[in-house]
């Protein structure tokens, strides 16, 4: 059957795998010039800055009305890259490509490899599963389709006829730009793209996590930090082995991408099995399995349907009474990849790792960043900004950080001096100011639901619920801190780290407490801050509980606070005017070994950044959160747990590597490492059962095919986006509109098609716009201008299909300068057929397919009228 | 042309006339060429009419300068033909001769380039070359039907000349020549200008591979600095991306129109991966136009490989030869003038044999040969061979006109037979008798004379006839698809239309069933209140109807109609064996291969009260 279907759709990856390739070729000039502190010179990144450079160039060019939407645009966007990346690799030093080739041709194919299995693997997984249904898939259907339809930049908003898209739509330029290079409808795009991002990300992860661990052979005693030639015991050069950095790389891909979190092992499993009791299940309280299952089974065919979304919902929050208030979303990215939506976050995956890369490289390079890298940086990075808006600070400060980190290193001295301070905030206003004026024509004239900061005063997370989400970097990364702690030997600032995490908690608290009283005295926001308090009897009662709650639920903060004790002592090394003997308890590092005070390499220091900043990102939610739509911290935790998972997993990569696998330190001895091995083994293979399992039931429970029914496997999910007469109406009209410029009418549907037939079809499928359609993403997208931009449409289609009578037909009609009306299965369960009456008595139908039909209105013209 | 250089010991008066400008004979005789090339190319730009493929680069342009023009903007093939057209349409007005002008003198530029090759082919070689182009029909088509490639090849002699001086004076200016040309040729002119660059590019490279000659060695010493490292990339790059940039865009007044780079790209990549509409028609009509010049070519290479003479140019030549007909085979996107990528390296190498015939011949001979001797002998190998073209091709029509289609029903007169077979004898007899009386080489240098005069002659004629006379007979490979001329008439009734309802402004209200990028489309470029349709019932009721449909369709009233003929089409697959000789040699076919010609009708149907003359309410504004 695989067979069969790779002989019909093959062709289809192969392209896909081809623009990736040529995409990496066009920006890998300049990944060897620019990127030369990474050990590969950022081969493994080239894919992904590739597709992002290349989509950047043409979406700007496209904006500023240089280019019209077109694949020939694309093209030359793609030329551009290339020859600027020629340019500058012939600027500057001759760089020895035999010599790169001879060290790097093994994380070449390796990385080569990767790239094909993943593509290919995932590719497979959806043809199984093609589905673009449910959750949010339409709406990302729809934004495909309507950047692919769009003659030119800003899109149209394919749900808001006459206005362009609000939303961080650049990933969606990269899924039509691929789609239309590659000849296919945005049905097929949705689910390859599924699949590219899958693999990029995967490759992007080894390589991040494959130069991170090399970068550890190619210290050298006595020079500068991120010189490429290591020095064995004996003082002679060789060549590093790098088969323990492509293996850590390899890790690292698995734990981005395959790997998930504790839910399914430790709840879900027990929960269907019904081999857990009432206790246990209640003990983690995850939402809908804190009490047994009724009926359970141990075949997983037998599970709940959808079981597999409960590994996202692991925090649950309750209120003081222990009602629960809302769910909050905990998802991480194999989830992502099993559910399928093509979502922001999903989509900026594999360029949020590239930040990490370029962070990396930022540290190991050695010097200050060229103003050419900073382009680099403020292309890569506020592309982030377009793609998932709450990723772009998050690298920027990381890339910051990771500057710092290298100054640290370079002074020797751990502590970073006023003009380190300097430095650091004029390279991120500068990364920060590039990136606002290359990416202005997005930024203009966006519109977010976010408002602010509001305090979190009821619900912090319970640990258990903590170590469900990050179980398997608990049991990795735990001991790499200490273990580091341990080969700071009497360098570890102690002090400092107590004193940063005091401050830090204090700041926090600080913050949350001023917000409570802002939110009290301004009227705008009491109601999202202070309602709860009053419902409840004011502060006087609930005051009380909220203490306890603190404290009875302030273990997980203890418990991060205690690590970024850890990982702030251990990158401000105490200077306590010791000399410290080189011997076994230090790492390597530049500078004298007698006077060295920071004994930690660029690698160990980065992977310690890495887990401060996700620490950082966890902790936060426990007091704060971002104001937005949904009016909870749901949101906030989503994004920031989401990123953290991604630089706890390179992290954890790397902690795997520097425990087990670098032969040249001293600690820890050979039984830590076994049981650390062991325990590692055990930790990701508790989080590798997940994935097996959820692809398995997406694959073939879900499809029906283990009950031998399920249909051909395809790419194409267009079937699953709309009722059957329904799809082959849009089809007809598909076959019939040329362009952009119309508006079709069509009755407005809820969020996630929840309650209706599938609504927007016209939008979701074609990128034709639709007059209006699921009103509350609109809200989300376009936040408080909603009102203003949609006016009355909802009700006005309202009475379009519902008011008999043709003048007030006509007269909205006029208004919104509606050229066709759609009236099909959606319609037909709001209205009912004797809606359609009107139209059929007065209007052409220009599509019909069963029960559906495409009524033509105004003038537009169509390519004639399809029986 | 020479300046006299002053001396100082003249007196006044002498320096007055030392400082006249004197004109040699070789300038004369370029400029007679180019004035003979201006006048083939523009004679008749606008009896002839607007060929489909050269509608939608005109529209696009039209449409660009004409903001009141009705129809959708349009993404134009060539950037570069986009800007020129554009300029030309500011100046002249929207018509066929301001559509072509500028690719016609373009076409006529390139017949005089070989003068600026003099010093690498000499004198006589380049003017033997000039003549030849002048006479190529690929050439003298491409330049009448506004093709693209004209362009492309102006852009890739300017590069090449460029190169050639740089290698002799490393002066930046000529380095930044070559970047611009390249630039333009592979961004702005068409889609096989990216192929012909890599053809070019690779035949430089390969044929300074394997030459030993000393003539383009470029290592002078171990101090001089490598060609690629003193080349001005970065400087060339610059400018050729600003030349790129400030053309596609018309000096940024239209920055959109960079879209039109895009599209020469992708056309490029399309031409590689979708099938052609006529499979090796660059091949076929460089084979079909120039069967002397391909003859002569393989001639000339079996004379220079015999002498051993094979210089580093004549070299590349043959490589760019053997690569452009690749290029033709693998290039689905190549039209008929994409020939000339074989053609143009066929005429320089054959330029050379006819230069080594014309020459003085120096070498030791028995007999005292007169300087006539090669002219009386090519003239009566002229002579001759006409009158085996006559004889040849009424044979050709006997055959064609074959009484059941095939060979056996052929009814072939004896005068032809005889008048095929006496010339072939007597050239026999020629020959000999030069031979005897003078030498070999003198008879052969006569008869290939001779030879290459009946070819620059029949080329001349075939080229005018398939350009002008024959422009809207689809039997010509060149125009397999060729506008009618009743569109000229169409357009006429049109204005009389106009002139009866709107005093003669084009504003009449015009409903056309018909494609925005097509013959119909062009024909009412300036008629502004235009609307384009593709569903005739939308027209119902209106003023004036455009159809193309084959339907008769219901306007819902009376109408009164009148049918044009737009255009003809045909294909190569329709020829069959006994239609070759006759088509090859006169563009006919048999009647069973004409009925495959498709011919494609646009009806004009005016409204009884338009017809009978009763003024409309026309709009002031368009629509």
């Amino acid at each position: 059957m695989i067979l069969e279907w790779l002989l019909r759709e093959g062709g289809i990856i192969l392209s896909w795998w081809l623009l990736a390739a040529v995409a990496g070729l066009a920006a890998l000039p300049l990944c060897l010039r620019l990127l030369g502190g990474l050990p590969d010179r950022g081969y493994t990144l080239a894919r992904a800055a590739g597709v992002l450079l290349i989509a950047f160039v043409y979406w700007l060019l496209a904006s500023l009305g240089f280019l019209y939407n077109t694949t020939g645009g694309m093209l030359l966007a793609w030329l551009i890259v290339l020859i600027a990346g020629v340019v500058m690799f012939f600027s500057g030093e001759r760089i020895d490509l035999r010599g790169w080739w001879r060290e790097n041709r093994s994380v070449v194919v390796t990385a080569e490899l990767v790239f094909i299995v993943l593509l290919l693997g995932w590719a497979i997984v959806r043809a199984h599963q093609n589905g673009i249904s449910a959750t949010e898939k339409p709406m990302e259907l729809a934004f495909t389709s309507a950047v692919m339809r769009s003659e030119t930049f800003p899109p149209n908003d394919p749900w808001m006829a006459g206005y362009a898209i609000s939303y961080y739509y650049f990933g969606y330029v990269m899924a039509a730009m691929l789609s239309m290079l590659s000849g296919v409808p945005s049905t097929i795009g949705f689910n390859m793209m599924i699949a590219l991002l899958f693999a990029l990300t995967g490759v992007t992860a080894f390589g991040v996590v494959y130069n991170l661990a090399r970068s550890r052979t190619f210290g050298l005693v006595g020079r500068g930090v991120g010189t490429r030639h290591a020095v064995s015991d004996d003082g002679s050069e060789r060549l590093p082995s790098n088969r323990a950095a492509l293996l850590t790389g390899l890790l690292g891909m698995v734990f981005v991408v395959l790997m998930s979190n504790y839910q399914p092992p430790l709840v879900e499993i027990p929960y269907q099995t019904g081999t857990a009791s009432a206790e246990y299940l209640s003990f983690w309280d995850t939402k809908e399995r804190g009490r047994p299952r009724f009926g359970s089974s141990a075949d997983p065919n037998d599970w709940d349907y959808w079981w597999f979304f409960n590994a996202a919902r692991v925090i649950y929050d309750r209120d003081l009474d222990g009602q629960v208030t809302t769910e909050v979303i905990d998802e991480f990215p194999q989830f992502s990849f099993v559910l399928a939506d093509l979502h922001p976050h999903v989509l900026s995956l594999p360029f949020a790792l590239l930040g990490v890369g370029l962070a990396l490289h930022v540290l190991l390079r050695g010097r200050a960043p060229t103003p050419a890298e900073i382009v680099l940086y403020s292309i890569c990075l506020g592309g982030l900004i377009f793609l998932n808006t709450w990723d772009g600070p998050i690298y920027m400060a990381l890339l910051v950080g990771a500057d710092g980190v290298r100054r640290l290193i370079r002074n020797g001295s751990g502590r970073l001096e006023t003009r380190d301070l300097r430095a650091l905030l004029q390279l991120g206003v500068t990364i920060v100011g590039l990136s606002v004026l290359l990416y202005l024509p997005f930024l203009i004239g966006f519109r977010s639901q976010l408002g602010g900061v509001l305090p979190n005063i009821v619900y912090p997370t319970r640990l258990q619920q903590y170590f469900l989400v990050f179980g398997p970097f608990f049991f990795i990364l735990t001991p790499f801190l200490i273990i580091e702690a341990r080969r700071a030997g009497r360098r570890m600032n102690w002090r400092l780290g107590l004193q940063t995490a005091g401050l830090l908690l204090a700041l926090l608290v600080a913050a949350m407490l001023l917000l409570t009283l802002l939110g009290a005295l301004i009227p705008a926001l009491q109601v999202e801050v202070l309602n709860w308090i009053e419902a409840n009897g004011g502060w006087s009662s609930v005051l009380p509980g909220l203490l306890s709650r603190r404290i009875s639920y302030g273990l997980t903060a203890l418990v991060l606070l205690a690590a970024v004790v850890l990982v702030v002592g251990r990158l401000f090394p105490r200077d306590n005017q010791d000399r410290i003997r080189r011997s076994g308890d230090s790492d390597d590092a530049g500078g004298d070994p007698q006077t060295r005070i920071v004994t930690y390499s660029p690698a160990a220091g980065f992977a310690l950044l890495l887990i401060g900043f996700g620490l950082v990102l966890t902790l936060g939610p426990e007091f704060l959160y971002l104001r937005d739509n949904f009016g909870h911290r749901m949101n906030t935790v989503f994004k920031l747990y989401y990123q953290a998972w991604a630089l706890f997993s390179v992290a954890g990569a790397y902690a795997v590597y520097s425990i087990l696998m670098a032969n040249r330190l001293g600690i820890p001895g050979r039984t830590v490492k076994v049981v650390y091995g062991v325990v590692t083994a055990a930790a990701v293979a508790l989080g590798l059962v997940y994935p097996v399992l959820a692809v398995r039931h997406r694959m073939f429970v879900e499809t029906g095919r283990v009950a031998g029914e399920g249909q051909q496997l395809t790419l194409d999910g267009g079937d699953s986006t709309a009722f059957a007469d329904d799809y082959a109406a849009v089809m007809c009209f598909n076959e019939l509109a040329q362009g952009d410029d119309y508006v079709v009418a069509e009755a407005v549907g809820g969020s996630y098609d929840s309650h209706n037939p599938p609504s927007g079809l016209t939008g979701k499928l074609l990128g034709i716009p639709n007059l209006y359609n699921w009103p509350g993403h609109q809200s989300q997208w376009r936040g408080t201008s909603l009102g203003e931009v949609a006016g009355t449409r909802q009700q006005d289609i309202d009475r379009l299909y519902s008011d008999p009578t043709w003048s007030s037909t006509q007269e909205i009609i006029d208004r919104y300068g509606i050229d066709f009306i759609y009236f099909g299965s959606n319609e037909r369960q709001q209205y009912e057929a004797a809606a359609e009456v009107k139209f059929r008595d007065r209007l052409e139908v220009v599509c019909e397919r069963g029960g559906s039909r495409y009524y033509r209105v105004g003038e537009a013209d169509i390519v004639g009228v399809a029986g | 042309m020479q300046d006299v250089i002053h001396t100082p010991n003249m007196t006044v008066e002498q320096r007055r006339g030392a400082r006249q400008m004197t004109i040699s004979l070789e300038a004369l005789v370029y400029l007679a060429l180019a004035a003979l090339a201006l006048a083939l190319r523009v004679a008749e730009l606008d009896t002839v009419p607007m060929m489909p493929s050269e509608i939608p680069q005109a529209l696009a342009a039209w449409r660009g300068v004409s903001p009141l023009a009705s129809g959708d903007p349009l993404i134009p093939p060539s950037a570069l033909l986009f800007t020129l057209q554009s300029l030309s349409f500011t100046v002249l007005g929207g018509t066929e001769v301001a559509a072509r002008l500028l690719t016609a003198l373009a076409g006529a530029a390139l017949v005089i380039t070989p003068a600026l090759f003099r010093g690498v082919l000499g004198s006589g070689q380049a003017l033997v070359l000039s003549v030849f182009l002048l006479c190529s029909p690929v050439l003298l088509f491409a330049s009448r039907f506004g093709s693209p490639v004209v362009w492309s090849l102006l852009a890739l002699i300017f590069g090449l000349w460029g190169l050639w001086k740089w290698s002799q004076t490393r002066q930046t200016s000529h380095g930044i020549l070559v970047s611009v040309m390249a630039m333009t040729l592979i961004f702005l002119t068409e889609p096989g200008g990216s192929v012909l660059a890599a053809v070019v590019a690779l035949s430089l490279l390969m044929a300074r591979m394997t030459s030993r000659s000393s003539r383009f060695n470029f290592d002078d010493g171990a101090d001089t600095p490598s060609p690629s490292s003193s080349f001005p990339w970065r400087t060339g790059l610059a400018v050729g991306a600003l030349v790129v940039v400030v053309v596609a865009t018309e000096f940024m007044l239209h920055p959109a129109r960079l879209s039109a780079v895009g599209e020469t790209l992708a056309g490029t990549l399309r031409g590689f991966t979708q099938p052609a509409e006529t499979p090796l028609l660059p091949l076929a009509s460089s084979l079909f136009y120039e069967p002397f010049l391909w003859a002569l070519g393989v001639v000339a290479l079996v004379v220079l490989v015999r002498r051993g003479d094979f210089s580093v140019t004549d070299r590349f030549l043959l490589i760019w030869l053997l690569l452009g007909a690749v290029a033709s085979l693998l290039f689905a996107g190549g039209t008929a003038a994409h020939g000339l990528w074989t053609i143009i390296p066929l005429a320089v190498l054959v330029s050379r044999l006819a230069t080594d015939m014309l020459s003085v011949d120096h070498r030791p001979s028995d007999w005292s040969v007169p300087y006539w001797a090669r002219g009386v002998i090519a003239l009566v190998t002229v002579g001759l061979l006409a009158i085996f073209t006559l004889a040849f091709q009424s044979m050709a029509r006997a055959v064609v006109e074959s009484l059941d289609g095939t060979f056996a029903g052929v009814n072939v007169q004896l005068t032809s037979v005889i008048l095929i077979i006496i010339p072939i004898l007597f050239l026999g007899v020629i020959y000999f008798t030069a031979v005897s009386l003078w030498n070999a080489r003198t008879a052969l240098r006569g008869f290939g004379l001779g030879v290459v005069v009946f070819a620059l002659a029949s080329s001349l004629g075939s080229g005018w006839v398939a350009s002008v006379v024959d422009a809207t007979d689809p039997l010509e490979p060149f125009h397999l698809r060729a506008t009618s001329g009743d569109v000229f008439l169409m357009r006429s009734t049109l204005m009389d239309v106009a002139d009866r309802q709107t005093n003669g402004f084009t504003t009449v209200s015009i409903t056309a069933e018909a494609p925005q990028d097509g013959i119909v489309a062009w024909v009412l470029r300036d008629f502004t209140n235009t609307r384009f349709i593709s569903d005739i019932n939308q027209a119902r009721g209106d003023s004036i109807v455009i159809s193309t449909s084959p339907v008769f369709p219901d306007l819902g009233g009376s109408y009164v109609g009148q049918d044009f003929m737009l255009e003809q089409s045909w294909s190569l697959q329709a020829l069959t064996p006994i239609d070759l000789l006759a088509w090859w040699t006169q563009g006919w076919v048999s009647a069973a291969a004409q009925e495959a010609i498709q011919v494609r009708t646009a009806f004009l149907w005016l409204r009884q009260d338009v017809y009978n003359g009763v003024p409309l309410e026309t709009p002031s504004f368009p629509r």
